[in-house]
């Protein structure tokens, strides 16, 4: 069963006597499990599916299912599924931070007892304990971001919607929320996560959706869609040495390879890990069926080259994501 | 029991305010400021030369316990009205911006997305509230002990005060509470909360004009803005509520706690997300409202005929009533129908003006189905009316009503009240059919006039305001003597109460209608509301038209959302 069912979801809001649309006809559907990436540029309509589905706002038509509850008929129900996290998050004067969790844990009706454990896990989760009595509004704003993830977490929901949860942070905030959220996933929670800072998205999203419009222009499993656009997937390989024969090899294979090409300079492999010297790293665009690029290596194994590594280099989002869009904003 | 206590006092939202709203020095800075206020009256009250000299010259002689017992009255009715004033200022600013400062921080959406509910909201946030003006009319017992030593004064009157104040503190609460729910912002709320405040001082002005106050003390709409005025004046105050005998100002007191729930639940429904499901509590509860209004009216009309029964021949006192319940519908109509249609709701706009007289559509909330409703409003009034009446002259309700019954049997009015009703010589050709027509057409424009605006432009304020302004241009054509016959006679009809001015001591206003009865007069204004009313209807009709086509099926106004997204 789905976890979050989006089905032909309308929303089109009247300005004066002109009409705006702001969502298309938006289908979705997210699986136990899911980590969704919702990509768009600013007034797509990221935030309006979100409150949609947070049954925040009524779509003008459309279903909304969460864990199989028709959210539209019985927002109570579905709310209870949700843990939503919006933009903006706002502070109340005058309050600790444990007061803050255990009022909304009094919200979601967690009986008394059981309120000190729980809000003492989140707080641990998050990496707030040691704030545990400071007032709110003394929090920076990282750690504001983190309390109200603690707060979305405080009745433990099995859908997490997460409306740019990095914005605004810098670059040290932003990578523990990261660590969070790669915590969440392995909790098993399905996770729609807007943003629009995509470096982030790729290292943990399993599925993104890019909106433009109101429109999901394309949607599913990060690498497949990366190939779908672009009709190729790029792949890094390094020999020991020999690098002028392999590239010859690639250049008989037309009908797999285009464009192989030595690079020229030291490449690095990922950030960190080891150098390959100049001379030796080989770039090519694999245009053959979809997950049968081994062929390719085993064609240059079997052809005596002494392969080192082989590989596809993290797929550039924003590459896909200029291509997709075309900066027009609803 | 016991439990139910507990989960009040365990309530999320009470818990949070109580102890945001207590920490720091603010909440005792603001005490310290109000006693420090009161202190100082008293100080300057004893220490006042004229106040001294009526304890030693008075007409009783020098020290006697007459002047004494005066004294210590006068001390105490000027601090309860000075402890009325600031509560009536303090306790809206308490609640104006507890809803809104939710919005601006943007807590509101976490708020919706727990099982706590809207009305529960409200309920915490009011308690807190309340908790606060409580704390600040208790401690002001110890000062108001000062009355002591003078005498004059029994513990239970400062008791009864003390009750009378907080319900006061309650409707000025609620009337907070409910434009904060309506606002965006803390600002525009405070300042709604105050200037709607000032409304019924303003409706009370022109019902003096109009020679309406005659009995004005127990005049219900003096009654919700100063149910002290009651214990100040210490003439007409009445401790018997339909006949059980109660604390002093016990009518203003229980008209205040009855609008305070009213506004509440307003509130409440105002913020539901998915507002289409609260509608009913909401309507049922304006109802009750109405109707207990009219029969406190009834019964404190009955009271003060008791005290000084020849004030009362100023003007008929069943269009007194009349023209209160005209007053209610305006507003009910125009709270019940201001704010914008839906596209969808304007494309078949007439379906679903049907739709309201179902069963579905009454307990509905939206715009549309809400015009059968203020004028079934309309309808129960009008019969409930004569009832009334025909109840007061029946002996039992006279003792239920704790009158002794050989007063009354000589006044000649009571007599024969029910028929009067259909043909009155008091009201001058103003019958029931009559003013029963006049009445629904009044609604029917009033709804219309704020439906269509509000489309049309979009803003819920400014639907109510059109029809409003049509009102008062009635009143001012009707004071303008420079101004065309004509345009006048046309004009001034927009003034629902033109029929009873005829009634009134101002009927010399009247001298472009004359010759006409008031029966006359309540046609031309049922005309002209009428045709208001059809025009608007067909404006929105046409406007509806060009939504047909298109597929949307109920719109939200959230520009601010886009904006934002």
């Amino acid at each position: 069963m789905a976890m979050v069912e989006l089905n032909n979801l309308c929303k089109v809001y009247k300005t004066g006597s002109d009409t705006l649309t702001a969502l298309d006809n938006l289908n979705l559907q997210l699986e136990k499990g899911d980590i969704f990436g919702f990509i768009g540029p600013n007034g797509a309509g990221k935030t309006t599916t979100i409150k949609i589905i947070a049954t925040l706002l009524l779509p003008s038509a459309g279903t909304v299912r969460v864990n199989g509850v028709d959210a539209l008929k019985e927002p109570g129900r579905a709310r209870g599924f949700i843990g939503y996290m919006p933009d903006f998050f706002g502070v109340y004067d005058d309050i600790k931070v444990w007061e803050y969790l255990d009022f909304f844990a009094a919200a979601y009706k967690i009986p008394k007892d059981r309120r000190p454990g729980i809000i003492s896990d989140v707080l641990e989760l998050t990496d707030l304990s040691v704030k545990k009595d400071a007032y709110v509004e003394s929090l920076s704003r990282g750690m504001k971001q983190r309390l109200c993830l603690a707060k979305t977490l405080v009745h433990d929901p099995p859908v997490m919607l997460l409306d740019e949860p990095a914005s605004g942070l810098d670059p040290r905030a932003r990578i523990e929320i990261r660590e969070l959220l790669k915590e969440l996933q392995a909790m098993g929670k399905t996770i729609l996560i807007s943003s629009h800072i995509l470096p982030e998205m790729e290292e943990f999203c399993n599925k993104i959706g890019i909106i433009e419009r109101g429109k999901m222009i394309v949607e599913g499993d990060v690498k497949t869609l990366a190939q779908n656009v672009r009709g190729y997937q790029s792949i890094t390989l390094t020999v020991k040495a020999n690098a002028e024969q392999a590239l010859h090899m690639l250049q008989q294979m037309p009908e797999l390879v285009q464009t192989p090409s030595i690079c020229a300079e030291n490449h690095k492999i990922a950030e960190g890990s080891l150098q390959m010297p100049r001379g030796c790293t080989l770039q090519f665009q694999y245009i053959g069926p979809p997950e049968e690029e081994y062929a390719v290596l085993q064609a240059l194994v079997q052809a005596g080259i002494q392969v080192r590594s082989f590989f596809t280099p993290e797929t550039d989002l924003e590459d896909l994501f200029m291509r997709v869009t075309k900066g027009q904003v609803a | 029991m016991l439990s139910t206590i507990q989960e009040f006092f365990s309530h999320p939202v009470l818990v949070k305010e109580l102890r945001s709203r207590m920490r720091g020095g603010r909440a005792f800075g603001l005490l310290f400021f109000y006693l420090g206020i009161l202190i100082l009256f008293l100080l300057g009250l004893y220490g006042s030369s004229g106040f001294r000299g009526f304890f030693d010259y008075s007409a009783h002689g020098k020290g006697s316990f007459i002047g004494a017992a005066i004294i210590g009255q006068i001390t105490f009715r000027t601090l309860a009205s000075i402890e009325f004033l600031m509560v009536i200022i303090i306790s809206p600013a308490i609640t104006a911006g507890s809803i809104t400062l939710e919005k601006e921080q943007r807590t509101l959406d976490l708020l919706t997305m727990t099982p706590l509910k809207k009305s529960s909201l409200i309920a915490g946030k009011m308690a807190t509230a309340l908790a606060f003006t409580l704390l600040l009319i208790l401690t002001t017992i110890p000062l108001c002990s000062i009355c002591f030593l003078f005498g004059g004064v029994s513990p239970g009157s400062i008791f009864q005060t003390c009750l009378t104040l907080f319900s006061a503190s309650v409707f000025m609460a609620s009337l907070g509470i409910y434009w904060s729910s309506c606002c965006k912002t803390t600002v525009s709320a405070v300042m709604f909360s105050y200037s709607s405040l000032f409304v019924p001082y303003f409706l009370t002005m022109i019902l003096g004009y109009m020679g309406l106050l005659s009995f004005q003390y127990h005049n219900p709409i003096i009654l919700i803005t100063s149910p002290v005025s009651d214990i100040l004046t210490g003439l007409t105050s009445s401790s018997t509520l339909f006949g059980l005998s109660l604390w002093k100002g016990v009518g203003g007191s229980s008209l205040c706690l009855l609008s305070g729930i009213l506004l509440c639940a307003a509130a409440g429904a105002q913020l539901e997300s998915f507002p289409k499901r609260q509608g009913f509590a909401l309507r049922i509860l304006s109802l009750v409202l109405y109707m207990y209004l009219s029969l406190l009216f009834c019964s404190t009309w009955y009271t003060s005929l008791l005290s000084h029964g020849s004030i009362l021949t100023a003007i008929s006192p069943p269009a007194a009533l009349l023209c209160l319940f005209i007053f209610m519908q305006c507003i009910l109509t125009l709270f019940y129908t201001a704010g914008t249609l839906s596209a969808w709701e304007c494309s078949n706009l007439l379906q679903r003006l049907r739709w309201g007289f179902s069963k579905a559509g009454f307990k509905s909330n939206c715009t549309a189905s809400a015009l059968p409703f203020v004028l079934l409003l309309c309808v129960g009034q009008c019969v409930m009316y004569p009832l009334y009446f025909y109840l007061i002259g029946m002996k039992q309700f006279i003792t239920l009503i704790g009158l002794p019954p050989h007063l009354l049997s000589a006044n000649s009015i009571t007599t024969g009240l029910a028929p009067a009703w259909l043909h009155d010589p008091h009201l001058n050709g103003l019958g029931a059919p009559a003013i029963l027509g006049m009445m629904l057409a009044v609604t029917f424009g009033i709804a219309m006039c704020s439906m269509f605006y509000g489309s049309i432009f979009n803003s819920r304020l400014l639907s109510g305001f059109v029809p409003v302004m049509l009102i008062l241009v009635g009143w001012i054509f009707l004071l303008v003597h420079s101004a065309p016959p004509i345009l006048k006679s046309i004009l001034s009809a927009f003034n629902p109460l033109l029929p009873f001015l005829q009634l009134s001591p101002t009927a010399s206003l009247l001298q472009s209608h004359a010759g006409s009865t008031s029966g006359m007069l309540a046609g031309s204004v049922a005309a002209i509301w009428f045709i208001t009313g059809c025009i608007h209807l067909l404006g929105l009709m046409l406007y509806g038209r060009r939504f047909r086509s298109s597929a949307v099926r109920s719109l939200e106004e959230e520009m601010q959302e886009v904006q934002r997204a």
